[in-house]
Order: structure tokens, then sequence, then C-alpha cells
């Protein structure tokens, strides 16, 4: 797997660069819509969540929560993205797939890269949100990037997985969006942990995405280090997607080219 | 003697597994293949064949024959099910021309990229990149987007990219059937240097004059496995008679059906289908229905309605020897009244050069003088093909005129006035493409150089200058 990747290393460089290009500076107005959506996004929950419900998280004052969820969101929507279209990779690729011998796992880390990419666009944005709401920034920042490559190294894992699935079962896309929407709502992007019943607590820590955006928020508000068990936690999900998907690829790669 | 091998195949087979549902696929898993939901297909079975350096192979055979399944296997996008196979060097396959092409980028960008995707190493394409575009005579396009580009620029720059990667064995699967003539025969005259370089060439196409001009073997499937290997000429024979074979079996499923619905036992279909088939006479001259191609009505004042070209033995064939007999025949449907009809043929050669027209002028006499609308007029004209060995295509025309205006346009004996001198109902363009090749040469006039052989004979005298005597023997 690994190797088949590295062959097509140039293609997978060349593509992402040409794509990134599209992406960002293609139309005039394109950096400014892929914003759009997160910032709609940031406007609503705090307009619900801060004045509506008035259900104030952490600190009392409405930045704050901005803040909050900003940090939390950001890297959850970035994830989301790197499933979603990673799970319709290989149908959009199906040209290349049944002419050439090329692994599907080009596409789907192609995919990935895009979407790590997206998160550290995404936390560039927050660095000045986060300042300008009052807190310090110091070297721990220089973790951001890491994290954020093993949450999108966990997506590629999964994304691997339900590619394939996809491509042999067309409900799997149906089914992963409200998958997607309801899971949010089990992780403490929109409210913190407390708002969970007490015996449920314990077992948050499980969701995998959970130490991901627990260790982002917490570097760019509180400028700590995560501790060893959020990165025991996370290079244990990451590893074990990984697995997953790399079984997956493997056990299904003749079944894929035939069906494309 | 045989050159060295460039590609073995040996035993080859493929097997899709059909699911009627997706969630099928979801079951087998589930119990762990001890259950299974699927029905096999076999795409390709039992497949052995040798490709030798230098060898320019065509593989032809009717759609879902298992062609493409196969060079698939061979450039390794499918696994095959059984057997093996072994390649010397480098496979290339032509990815369907212009389709592999991402619309926006450049030419330049697009050259690159394929060099990614096909892993050729590092700077391989760009040393080349000045060759290619002058190959492709795109000029200043080529460092334009493709979505400016016209059909024919991106086969033009496909080709060209890849006529200049250097392989042992190039695939192509139905690229060439697009794009102009001049560009075409610069194609064919880059794949001649690549098969003098040892390049082993493997070509599927549906066009039997590619095949016939270019192929020295060919190949021919039907329904997973080579049913012919060897001679093109053979080959192409058996594949016209495959597909008239497939035509007479849906007409006898059809009739056969209809025997069934109207209450005839099961055991006396076949028997009942098969008389009715054979029994299917038209009346005159006309073949039978299942050898027709039928037209749609193209509107004006009248309209080609269904054709059918027969050889000698009155099968459906599009592929003569020189020297043979193709009988044409050819329906007219009459739109509005006329006074006599007159057909004329018309035969060009690829360039669009005219060889041959003739008009249905024959005992015009005994016509009627007036058909009224609705009428379907019929002609058959038998023509002894003495032509070059290459493809030809076929137009039709049907005029009209009074018979005493045509004893007089006759009288002039010009066939350019006689033309002008009638009224045009249609013209039907490009009706149907044949394809001549070489004869086996029973009688030593049989043989000719150029366009066409002209009735005519020779005579020989050897004559001694002083006595003026013919030596004897």
């Amino acid at each position: 797997m690994i190797n088949s990747l590295s062959r097509y290393r140039r293609y997978l460089l060349g593509s992402f660069w040409t794509e990134l290009r599209y992406r960002y500076a293609g139309t005039t107005v394109g950096f400014f819509w892929f914003f759009v959506n997160p910032l709609l996004e940031v406007l609503v929950y705090t307009v619900v969540f801060s004045y509506v419900i008035n259900l104030r998280t952490g600190g009392q004052r409405p930045s704050d929560y901005v803040i909050f969820l900003c940090t939390g969101l950001f890297p959850w929507l970035a994830f989301v993205e790197n499933l979603n279209k990673g799970a319709t990779v290989l149908i959009a690729n199906r040209l290349y797939l049944n002419r050439l011998a090329m692994p599907p796992a080009v596409f789907v880390a192609k995919n990935s890269l895009l979407s790590y990419f997206t998160l550290l666009i995404y936390s560039v944005i927050l660095i000045p949100v986060v300042l300008l709401f009052g807190n310090r920034l110091n070297w721990t920042l220089l973790l951001i990037p890491v994290i954020g490559f093993l949450f999108q190294l966990m997506g590629m894992g999964i994304s691997l997985t339900l590619s394939h699935l996809h491509t042999l079962i067309p409900d799997v896309g149906e089914i992963l969006n409200p998958i997607l929407q309801l899971w949010r709502w089990t992780l403490p992007i929109l409210f913190k942990d407390d708002i969970f019943p007490e015996f449920v607590r314990p077992l948050l820590r499980w969701n995998p995405p959970y130490y991901f955006i627990t260790s982002f928020r917490e570097i760019l508000t509180e400028q700590s280090v995560p501790s060893a068990t959020a990165w025991g936690f996370m290079v244990f999900w990451v590893i074990l997607f990984s697995m997953a998907g790399i079984f997956t690829a493997t056990k299904l790669y003749s079944d894929i080219k035939d069906s494309l | 003697m045989k050159k060295e091998v460039a590609l073995s195949i040996e035993d080859l087979g493929k097997r899709f597994k059909i699911y009627p549902n997706p969630w099928d696929r979801m079951k087998e898993w589930m119990t762990f293949g001890r259950q299974d939901y699927h029905k096999d297909f076999w795409a390709v079975r039992n497949v052995s064949l040798n490709v030798h350096k230098g060898e320019f192979l065509g593989i032809i055979g009717p759609n879902g024959a298992g062609k493409s399944t196969l060079l698939k296997m061979i450039t390794g996008v499918l696994t095959p099910t059984m057997g093996r196979y072994n390649t010397s060097g480098r496979v290339l396959s032509l990815l369907e021309l212009g389709s592999g092409l991402d619309l926006e980028l450049t030419g330049r960008e697009n050259v690159l990229r394929s060099a990614q995707l096909l892993e050729l190493p590092q700077g391989y394409v760009e040393e080349r990149l000045e060759e290619i575009r002058e190959f492709s005579e795109l000029g200043e396009f080529f460092d334009r987007p493709i979505s400016m580009y016209s059909t024919g620029m991106r086969t033009r720059l496909s080709f060209s990219m890849f006529a200049f990667i250097d392989c042992d064995i190039l695939i192509l699967d139905e690229v060439l059937a697009v794009g102009d003539i001049f560009f075409k025969q610069k194609c064919f005259a880059r794949l001649d240097d690549l098969i003098k370089k040892e390049t082993a060439i493997i070509l599927v196409t549906h066009s039997m004059g590619i095949i016939q001009r270019y192929c020295d073997r060919v190949v021919l499937m039907n329904a997973g496995c080579i049913i012919h290997d060897g001679d093109p000429v053979v080959a192409i024979r058996a594949f016209t008679k495959l597909r008239g074979q497939s035509q007479a079996r849906q007409v006898a499923q059809v009739v056969s059906q209809e025997l069934l619905e109207s209450g005839v036992p099961e055991s006396d279909v076949e028997k009942y289908a098969a008389e009715f088939i054979e029994n299917q006479k038209e009346p005159g001259f006309w073949p039978r229905a299942l050898t027709l191609a039928k037209k749609q009505n193209q509107g004006g004042s009248a309209s080609l309605a269904q054709f059918a070209v027969l050889d000698e033995k009155g099968d459906a064939s599009l592929v003569f020897r020189q020297g043979e007999t193709m009988h044409f025949y050819f329906e007219f449907e009459l739109l509005e009244t006329v006074e006599l009809p007159v057909a004329q043929v018309e035969i060009r050669d690829e360039r669009n050069l005219l060889l041959h027209s003739k008009l249905s002028l024959q005992d015009i006499a005994s016509l009627p003088s007036i058909l009224p609308k609705g009428y379907l007029v019929r002609f058959h004209h038998a023509i002894k093909l003495d032509l070059a060995a290459q493809s030809y295509i076929i137009n039709l025309d049907l005029f009209t005129a009074s018979s005493e205006v045509i004893d007089n346009l006759i009288l002039d004996g010009s066939y350019v006035g006689l033309i002008r001198g009638m009224k045009r109902l249609c013209r039907a363009e490009g009706v149907l493409a044949i394809h001549l090749m070489p004869p086996i040469v029973e009688k030593p006039e049989q043989l000719f150089g150029g366009l066409a052989s002209l009735p005519g004979k020779f005579e020989f005298q050897a004559v001694n200058e002083r006595t003026r005597q013919i030596p004897s023997q």
C-alpha cells in the first residue's frame, strides 16, 4: 500500500497542487466562498447557544464562546470534508481507475492531503481571532500541524474503508451523511463535556475524534501540550483505522477494479 | 523465422461477480463466503496467445466479446481470475483518446500530468516536450487549456504524447477511429516506425479498413474466447458472418416468441420458426428481410428506407476480395408523386475521390412513367469490384425526369449533363463502407496496379525486323 503510494507520489503531489490552485485561486472570490460555510455555522451557533438558549460554556462572554466553538468546529469540519469527499473519490476518478493500473488509495490519499490543507488554512485563520480576543500563543502552536496531521491520517484510514464500501454499495453514501450530522453532537464541539450526564462522560473519550479536537482546542486556548493519554489515544486510533483501511483496500482491490 | 515473444498469455480468464442487488454483496460477506449471492459471468475464458516483437496484432469481435477485458488484464487494470501472462518490458495503453485529459489544464500541463499517471521517470517527457508539440501540430494551442480544444485537437494531443513514449508493447483500444485523414496517416506512419523498433502493437478496432491495411495477424474473439487467430482476411470474413448469425438469431427469437404466444406447441416452435424465416421471401429480386439494414425517414421528396450488401452467395457482407461481384440492394420511399425514378450509385475512396458512378438506366422503357407518393422503389446493382484493395464509401442519389427528357439527354452522351437535366429527389451520403482485400489469384490477368482494373486484354508478338516473319516456336 505504502509502496504503491510512493510510486505515484509525483502524480499525487502534482494533482494536489493543481487542485489547490483551483480551489483557492480559481475564481477571484473562490477563497471567500470557501469560508462562507464555516463562518455561517459559527454565526448561527453563537447566536443560538449564546443568546437564545443562553448556554454559556466555559467563559461568560459571547466572545469566549466564539473561540470555544471555532477551535472545535474548524478541525471537525476539515475532518468531515475528508470523509464526505473521500467516500465518493473512487467513483469520481473511475476514468483513471478503470483504465490504468493505479491503486485506488492514491485518490483517497490526495483527498486527505487536501483536507489536511483545509485544516491548516483554518488554523491560520484562527490565530488572529484567538489573539484578538485576548488569548496568548506560544511555541505549542507548532503542535497544531502535528495533531492536524494525525487527525486527517485517521480520516484517511476511515475514508479508505468508506470509499471502497461506497463504490460497491451506493447506499453507504446516503447513510454517511446523517451519521456525520449526529456524530457532531456526541463530541465536545458545540458545548463542553459537562452537558452530558455524569455516567456518560467517561465514555466520551472513546469517541475517536475526541482527543484530536480537545487537544487542538487546548493548544489554542490554554497553550497546553496534550497529555500522554491524549497522545496515546490519538496514535492508537490512527493505527487502528489505518490498519482497517489497508485491510479493506487490500481485500476489495479486485472487486473495486471489476465494478468501476 | 519467429521473433522474440513480447507477450505470452496462457489460459487467461476473467470472471465477474454479478450481484442482483448491491446489498447482496454485504450478505455474502456476512456469511464469510459460505453462501453465494452472485452469478458468475466469464468475460474472458481460456485465452492463450503469444505476441512477438514488432508484430501488429489486431483484435476484433462483437461488442461484449471480452476484447477490452483481455487488454485490461494485460495492462494490469484488472486481476485475472485464472491463468497467467508474461510481458517483457513496458506495456503502454492509450487512454481512450481525449478522455483522460484534464479540461482545465493546458496541453503542455496535460502531457506532464499523463507522464505522472503513467509512472514515467522524472524528466522523461520533459525532454520530449518539443517533439510532442511539433508532432501534434497544435501550435500556440499547446499552451492553452484543453477546454478550448476541438475533439480532433484532443486526439492529436493524446496521440502525439503516446507516440513519443518508448515502450515494448503498445495497446490501442479503439483509438484511431477519430481524427482527420492526414493526421491518421501520420499516426500510422509513426506506428510503422515503432514496429521497426521492435515494439509489439495490439489494436482493438471496429474499423475493418484499418485492420486489413495494417495488421499482420488478427485475433477474432466471441463470447470471451478466441475463435480465430491468424490471417486477417479469414478473421474479417468470420467476423462478418458472426454478425449475420447474431442478426438471424435475433429474428429467430422474435419469431419463436410470436409463435409461442399464438399457441404453437413448444416442441414445434423451432421447426416452424426456421421454416418461417426461410420462406420469408420478397417478390422479385429483393433479398430476405434479415439481410437488410433499415434507415430513418429523412424527409424531403424521397427517403432511403433500407439497403443490403450481399456477396455472390447471398450472405450479407461488407468485405470483398478484389474482382468479386458485390450485390447492392436499396429501396427508396417516395414522399411525393414522381416521374421516372433514376438511381445513382457512387463509389468513393477514403480521400473522397470518385471512382465509379452509374445511373440505373437499363430497360427504362419498361418502367411505369409515373409513380404515386408512398410507393417504394427498389434497385439492385451488381458491381464487379475491380478496384484497389482499400476501403470505399458508397453514396446514393435518386433523380427523376420524364422518359422523353431522359432519352434526349442520353443522346447527348454526357453523364454530367444527364445528371444536371434531371430533378434530384434525395441524396444519401456515406450509406455504407466496404473493404476490399487482395484477391486469391486464379488467373494472372486478375492482378493489376493502380486504382482500378479496366476491361481489356493483351496480345503479344515478336517480329523479325528484316523478314517480317513471326518466328515459329
